[in-house]
């Protein structure tokens, strides 16, 4: 047996399978929903092409329509609070825990806590802090005397329950705290000596050597918060389903409500435009931070 | 992790410093430790209380919250599930991963680095835009409702993920450690199990820590496939025992209890090695 052709057959029996496996649920149901997206397909069988319809149903029907640009509208601001809140809160709190501060582990271990819990779990528990009669919010706006915030009912409030929603988790900073952190330490520390003996004060040396050091991976930070926050699905689903009034929608729950209602070829209109979104979406914090090398 | 240098003067300034840091992060540690703090003490209290005042303490811990959920959500089934679920996906995936990125590694040639393109594609793709498809395929090859289709599935859906970071990391391996081996004429699949996969313990288990959460945590698809109540996992789970417990929130508080703590306590025991591992693999490589 050559050699040649024994690490050939290798590679090709170490790669096929993965890649087969890949693109069987990536690039064909992708391929899939693209093409579906323009047929009429209301039950079990595909009934006929019908061009730009649905399309034109999520853009302009006025039925529809409110509902779809709400849902875009809902995950351009939570991508936005990712990238301009959530990120910079992970990063201070990186800062924070990389500086040496007394309990640094114990914190480090709390913040991390959300992210073994599952968010279908910590949706329940959310869904109880907010509730209006006997939730969390409620017992410490009453012990502080707030009566104004006590009887707000936060998950069913058009005006309230958005925000609602992102206080579940733009708080929750101790993931991509510890991946920034991580990044952090690995810094040479002569770099802040000699800074320190010309004067820098601790902010100063945070913003002038630390920050640029760390672009790379507090992009790829943005990145993953954003996708992630594209896919975020249940605990949405749990706590409001969209509502009240579609101010919660989004999109990833949009096209799973069509999908319930049988409304498949809608359903994959509605999911082209995400796949559309997250790309954008992406492209466009990837340009911001002039990702070069990194492992995603 | 090694710790930077700091100001070791005494000053008020710095004294300041100290307390805003400490502030700030009793702040956060605090909004995320205080929900499932209030949850674990309302599993104690009974439904009157809880309905009475959100804030009280329970008079008498009232275990008895723990044996209605246990009893009426029969939560070792998916219990159970989960985990054959959760460690399957993991073994499969790493399999899959490690092979594929071992070959992308070692044999840097054009066609490989494509394939590594495409899997850096699955990465930025919220694949959730898909469900219908997917679920259609699955259904199609006989894994529609069953736990060796979400094991299938959650492989596939990790290995973008997987290749990436051991690919990365594969490629700090030095070549020499498989090069004498070769020139014995030894396989490359046995390269790859008896030597290239014991020095690349950190690796795997990086990824195996990424793969084993979000298998664990998966909500979209369990729901999407699994029609059966035998077959759910925990997470699809929760959504039924919500609307169980509609008039009994003390069982309903004592059933998350049930579900976190496990979680939890595997955490805390091995903190170091998930957080080590995550961070190790995850950015640099």
């Amino acid at each position: 047996m050559s050699i040649r052709g024994d690490t050939l057959r290798f590679k090709l029996t170490a790669v096929l399978p993965a890649l087969l496996l890949f693109s069987i649920i990536y690039l064909v149901s992708i391929g899939f929903m693209l093409t579906t997206s323009v047929f009429k397909w209301d039950s079990l069988y595909i009934e006929g092409f019908v061009g730009i319809r649905n399309y034109v149903r999520m853009f302009a029907d006025r039925v529809e329509s409110p509902t779809f640009y709400r849902a875009v509208l809902n995950n351009l601001s939570w991508s936005s609070i990712a990238a301009f809140v959530h990120i910079p809160l992970a990063v201070l709190t990186a800062i924070i825990l990389a500086g040496n501060c007394r309990g640094w582990k114990v914190y480090r271990v709390i913040l991390f806590l959300p992210h073994v819990i599952s968010i279908t779990a910590f949706a329940v528990i959310y869904k109880q802090v907010f509730n209006p009669s006997f939730g969390l919010l409620r017992g410490l706006f009453g012990a502080l005397g707030i009566a104004s915030l006590r009887d707000v009912n936060w998950l069913f409030d058009p005006a309230w329950a958005w925000p609602s929603i992102i206080v579940t988790w733009v708080f929750h900073v101790g993931f991509f705290a510890v991946i920034v952190m991580a990044d952090i330490v690995s810094i040479p520390t002569e770099l802040y000596e000699s800074a320190q003996i010309d004067g820098a004060s601790a902010a100063r040396r945070a913003v002038s050597i630390t920050l640029p050091l760390v672009r790379n991976t507090v992009g790829t930070c943005v990145i993953l918060d954003i996708t992630g926050g594209l896919k975020y699905f249940e605990g949405l689903y749990l706590m409001t389903n969209g509502g009240p009034n579609y101010r919660t929608e989004t999109l990833a729950l949009y096209l799973f409500q069509k999908l319930q209602l049988l409304q498949n070829s809608y359903a994959n209109a509605i999911g082209v435009a995400l796949l559309a979104l997250g790309l954008f979406v992406v492209l466009v914090a990837n340009r911001a931070f002039r990702i070069g090398r990194s492992a995603y | 992790m090694g710790r930077k240098a700091q100001t070791s003067t005494r000053s008020p300034m710095s004294f300041l410093v100290g307390a805003l840091r400490q502030a700030y992060l009793l702040f956060f540690a605090a909004i995320t430790a205080f929900p499932l703090v209030w949850v674990v003490i309302s599993s104690f209290k009974t439904n009157r209380s809880i309905l009475g005042s959100a804030l009280s303490l329970p008079d008498t811990l009232h275990f008895e919250n723990y044996a209605t959920a246990a009893t009426m959500t029969k939560v070792i089934v998916p219990f159970t599930n989960s985990i054959i679920v959760t460690t399957g996906a993991v073994a499969l995936n790493l399999f899959l991963s490690f092979a594929a990125a071992f070959a992308i590694a070692r044999f840097p040639s054009r066609w490989l680095r494509t394939v590594a393109l495409i899997f850096s594609l699955g990465v930025l793709i919220p694949i959730n835009s898909a469900i219908l498809p997917i679920k259609l395929i699955m259904t199609r090859l006989g894994l529609g409702n069953s736990l060796p289709g979400l094991i299938i599935l959650y492989a596939i859906l990790g290995l973008p993920i997987g290749v990436l970071v051991l690919r990365s990391f594969l490629l700090s391996v030095p070549v020499a450690i498989d090069e004498s081996a070769r020139i014995d004429g030894t396989g490359w699949w046995t390269i790859l199990f008896r030597i290239i996969m014991p020095v690349s313990q950190s690796g795997i288990a990086t990824v195996a820590i990424w793969q084993a959460i979000m298998a664990w945590n998966e909500f979209l698809f369990a729901i999407l496939l699994i029609s059966s109540e035998a077959n759910r996992t925990l997470q699809i789970a929760i959504r039924f025992f919500l609307g169980m417990f509609f008039f009994d929130y003390g069982a309903l508080f004592a059933m998350l209890v049930i579900v976190i703590v496990p979680i939890v306590l595997v955490f805390v025991i091995f903190q170091e090695r998930v957080i080590a591992g995550l961070t190790a693999g995850a950015i640099k490589g």
